[in-house]
């Protein structure tokens, strides 16, 4: 009877999270945790490297998405301001998730990661992280 | 104004002169190197600009022996009233009397400036606190200054209203006596100078001071672009390619040359693609007057190699947009997961809308004049970007930058077509092509129409899944539209983030299950922005929506409206997915859907939501946030029996936070209002062939005063606390006008408007 008591507890904690619904804070939601406080730094570099100029932010926005695999185009399209110091603000741009495009992306991917572990799609929350953790160039 | 250009132009000599020999002028002797000159920290707002901000009183306020105060804008005028309302904050703080105060424009020169870029509803937004240093920091040196001459502290001298006056004593001094040892003193430390308190502003938030161009803009003194005329100049036109992407395949210049008065004509090579700001090329016929360049044109034999869009065909572009819109496509913004919240609603709603291509179609076209003596270029232009003009005038001559002027004249409108000086350029070309003569290139109202940098053209798609009670559960938005990043790289096919930013990844919606998505979109012509860009094609197909969601549940469109908001609270726009903000920091402006609340609150009061309305008659309402300000549109439209049009009454309430002139804030609503009626009604621009179908205002149709809304009332909304930043005040007020009358439609007549414009869609 010692070793039931042991293990019946063990078989029935699982049971009892299972019906109390999703974790509060399993695994995959700690990966949101840690991964959102990337994403909101990057979310803030990628709305400073743009610009509030429609112009500025689509030529920097635009060469950014532009790059293959994230680099920057070597001469900017449009000089706003001498070459070198447009071609290394395209170069932040770019490197705040090709002009944010990446961070917007794992937003969208992280939010519905959030959502799906609430629901209880333990499998889902992870393919969702995953996917915003791709969109980022991972860690 | 035969033979040198004078626009109050702020170049030393220029001002010296004027002020008269030896005359001590705060502008003049050593550069104040402060820190002012400093290169300005990474961040947002005016701090991620291009060359950042200046708030040098050197650069700005200069005071005559007289008295008389020049001050400086670096902002180009485009009828928005910049040059007043910079002018305003630089001599509030001054204590200028304005009575004594003239305003002269600056070249384009950011390096010294900081960035001049007139786009983006950020003028006063960006550099309000700027101009108030500066504005202050010369106010002290005068204040420092008199107290010298005196020996007493300068802290019992105080600048009112043109004097400077040493309190203890009442002794006075104008500002023009002390301007000359002011100019000897070092530029204040900017964390030293003292700003006023608002409780002492004299002119900013005021409704009392008028434009400053005024005068000279009634009396036919005011030069704009197309008013240069230059010492021996010559006029050009251009024969571009009709199709964008074509280039000439011959041409034979016989006849035109026998036109009396042309005097070359000349081809300028078409630019790669992508194009960015780069002249279409084309052939030039350059003469002694615009009327013998037009007739040389017309007599020019020219063909064409149309290029890769010369099948772009608008119907069939729509349905390729549709077709797109109609399947999953790039995933931008996610909350929840909708496609469980779906099976589950009580109702399912969709819609579609089509928003066609626009033209900015400013009533100037776009003009500039150039000439090159002895290796430099001087420009003169109605530029909203005059750096970009220089810079890129510069590379296409193949000059250095320090050896290219380029003047800003006045703009006659500009609406983002005059953000890209492909124009400006074409004049450089030609001046070169004739020996560095002077060259005036004028565009007119066809080639605008027909060789634009045109607004994008849209599909919206929208569904929404609505529970037992009405309220929306599930929300899935794609929008399909060809992408402005197309002329800064080759052949993208999804929207940029700022694009995306304007009404769809920063929408607030109390809807716990969003999906945005954006499918592709390849772009087949010169795609530009235009007054509120983007967020024109999502108020329109967000605002439009939501009103048949209303419908569709038996509510008041209002009421409905203010429940898919939500509740006043702060909305960080990074958690929604957005990562433009227009460039703020998402901390200092949050998205307030209690301000948006407001808006529509005071928008419903104005125009008597809920009263009864003649036969025929509707009313309609809705509501947008962009350019962090806040604007809600109250339509009424009267809809006669054979489906004639008209717009009795818009009521227009906009929070873009504090003001610093009414007058102009009420001027912008009111023209957005008109320009908006526009796009819901009659503007439209459409491709048959890769050519644009329309040539002028007899095709191309904007409001008319007789169909113009008869009554437009502006509701200055007042922002819940004073200390608030600064909203946009351009570009708000225009993307709520078009749903706002597409509702007002509905409400008459039954029938929903989901295509742009309404045109003929009404007749019987």
């Amino acid at each position: 009877m010692r070793a039931l008591d042991k293990v019946l507890p063990a078989i029935l904690v699982p049971a009892l999270l299972a019906l109390a619904g999703p974790a509060a804070a399993g695994p995959c939601m700690d990966r949101i945790t840690a991964l959102e406080g990337r994403l909101d730094k990057e979310a803030e570099v990628a709305i400073s490297t743009s610009s509030g100029g429609q112009g500025v932010a689509g030529a920097r926005e635009g060469q950014a998405m532009e790059g293959t695999g994230g680099s920057p185009a070597a001469d900017p399209a449009v000089p706003y301001q001498r070459e070198g110091k447009e071609a290394q603000a395209v170069g932040q741009a770019a490197a705040a998730g090709e002009g944010g495009d990446k961070v917007m992306q794992a937003k969208a991917a992280l939010n519905r990661a959030r959502a799906l572990d609430q629901q209880g799609d333990a499998q889902g929350c992870e393919q969702q992280v995953a996917q915003a953790e791709s969109h980022l160039g991972g860690e | 104004m035969r033979g040198q250009v004078e626009i109050a132009n702020v170049s030393r000599r220029g001002f010296l002169a004027g002020a008269g020999a030896g005359a001590f002028v705060l502008a003049v002797g050593l550069p104040r190197r402060g820190l002012a000159q400093e290169e300005p920290p990474k961040g947002f707002g005016r701090d991620a600009m291009p060359n950042g901000w200046r708030d040098d009183p050197t650069l700005f306020v200069s005071i005559a022996p007289d008295g008389a105060v020049t001050l400086t804008c670096t902002r180009a005028e485009m009828g928005q009233g910049v040059r007043t309302s910079i002018a305003m904050v630089l001599a509030d703080e001054l204590e200028a009397d304005w009575a004594h105060v003239r305003v002269a424009q600056a070249n384009g020169d950011e390096e010294k400036y900081g960035n001049q870029d007139t786009d983006g509803s950020r003028s006063l937004r960006h550099f309000f606190m700027p101009m108030r240093r500066a504005g202050a920091a010369a106010r002290t040196m005068l204040e420092q200054a008199a107290a010298k001459s005196w020996g007493v502290p300068a802290g019992e001298v105080r600048a009112r209203n043109h004097l400077l006056v040493h309190q203890p004593s009442g002794r006075t001094m104008g500002f023009g006596q002390a301007a000359g040892a002011a100019a000897a003193l070092p530029v204040p430390d900017r964390e030293t100078v003292r700003l006023k308190q608002p409780g002492e502003f004299r002119y900013i938030g005021s409704d009392a001071i008028g434009l400053v161009d005024n005068q000279d803009i009634t009396t036919g003194k005011a030069i704009y672009g197309i008013d240069v005329r230059l010492e021996g100049m010559l006029y050009a036109v251009i024969a571009r390619p009709p199709v964008f992407g074509g280039k000439v395949a011959s041409h034979d210049a016989a006849a035109a040359m026998k036109v009396p008065g042309v005097v070359k004509v000349v081809v300028i090579d078409p630019p790669p693609i992508p194009s960015e700001f780069e002249p279409l090329g084309g052939v030039a016929v350059i003469a002694r007057n615009t009327w013998a360049a037009m007739q040389g044109r017309e007599a020019l034999k020219a063909t064409w190699d149309d290029g890769p869009n010369a099948s772009y065909d608008s119907d069939a572009y729509r349905a390729q947009l549709e077709e797109a819109a109609r399947k999953p496509g790039k995933l931008v913004r996610e909350q929840g997961t909708v496609e469980k919240a779906f099976p589950g609603a009580a109702k399912r709603v969709e819609a579609e809308y089509y928003i066609p291509h626009l033209a900015q179609a400013p009533l100037e076209p776009p003009a500039a004049a150039a000439r090159i003596t002895n290796g430099k270029c001087e420009a003169w232009a109605c530029t909203q970007a005059p750096q970009v003009t220089r810079l890129r005038l510069a590379k296409r001559l193949g000059l250095k930058p320090e050896d290219v002027t380029v003047h800003v004249t006045l703009l006659g409108g500009g609406f983002g077509r005059k953000s890209k000086p492909d124009y400006v350029l074409e004049a450089g070309i030609l001046s070169q092509a004739m020996g560095g003569a002077p060259v005036k290139v004028t565009w007119t109202r066809d080639d605008d129409l027909h060789h634009g940098y045109y607004h994008t053209v849209s599909v919206e798609r929208l569904e929404a899944g609505l529970d037992a009670k009405g309220k929306p559960v599930a929300w899935l938005h794609r929008t399909a539209a060809p992408t402005i990043g197309s002329i800064f790289a080759p052949d993208p096919k999804h929207e940029l983030p700022f694009e995306l930013g304007m009404g769809l990844t920063n929408l607030v919606l109390d809807v716990p299950n969003i999906r945005m998505e954006n499918p592709e979109a390849p772009a087949h012509v010169r795609i530009g922005w235009y007054r509120s860009v983007s967020n024109i094609p999502h108020a329109f197909a967000t605002q439009s929506f939501i009103a048949e969601l209303a419908h569709a549940v038996g509510r008041d469109p209002k009421d409905y409206l203010l429940e898919v908001i939500g509740p006043a609270r702060l909305v960080d726009p990074t958690e929604l997915g957005d990562v433009w903000n227009y460039g703020e920091d998402p901390k200092l402006y949050p998205i307030d859907a209690g301000r948006l609340r407001k808006v529509v609150e005071v928008a419903a009061e104005g125009i008597g939501w809920g009263r009864q309305v003649p036969k025929g008659h509707g009313l309609g309402i809705a509501a947008h946030y962009s350019f962090v300000s806040y604007v809600a549109v109250a339509a009424e439209v009267a809809v006669g029996p054979d489906g004639s049009l008209s717009i009795p009454r818009v009521d227009i309430a906009v929070d873009c936070g504090p003001q610093v002139n009414p007058d102009r804030v009420r001027s912008q609503m009111e023209g957005a209002v008109v320009m908006g009626a526009g796009q819901a009604v009659s503007a439209a621009i459409s491709f048959k062939q890769g050519r644009a179908q329309q040539d002028n205002f007899d095709t191309y149709l904007i409001p008319r005063i007789d169909s113009a809304p008869r009554d437009i009332r502006v509701h200055l909304v007042a922002p819940p606390r004073p200390d608030l930043p600064l909203g946009g005040v351009g570009e708000p007020g225009l993307p709520p006008v078009t749903p706002a009358i597409v509702n007002a439609v509905f409400a008459a007549t039954g029938k929903r408007i989901r295509q742009l414009p309404i045109a003929g869609q009404l007749a019987t």
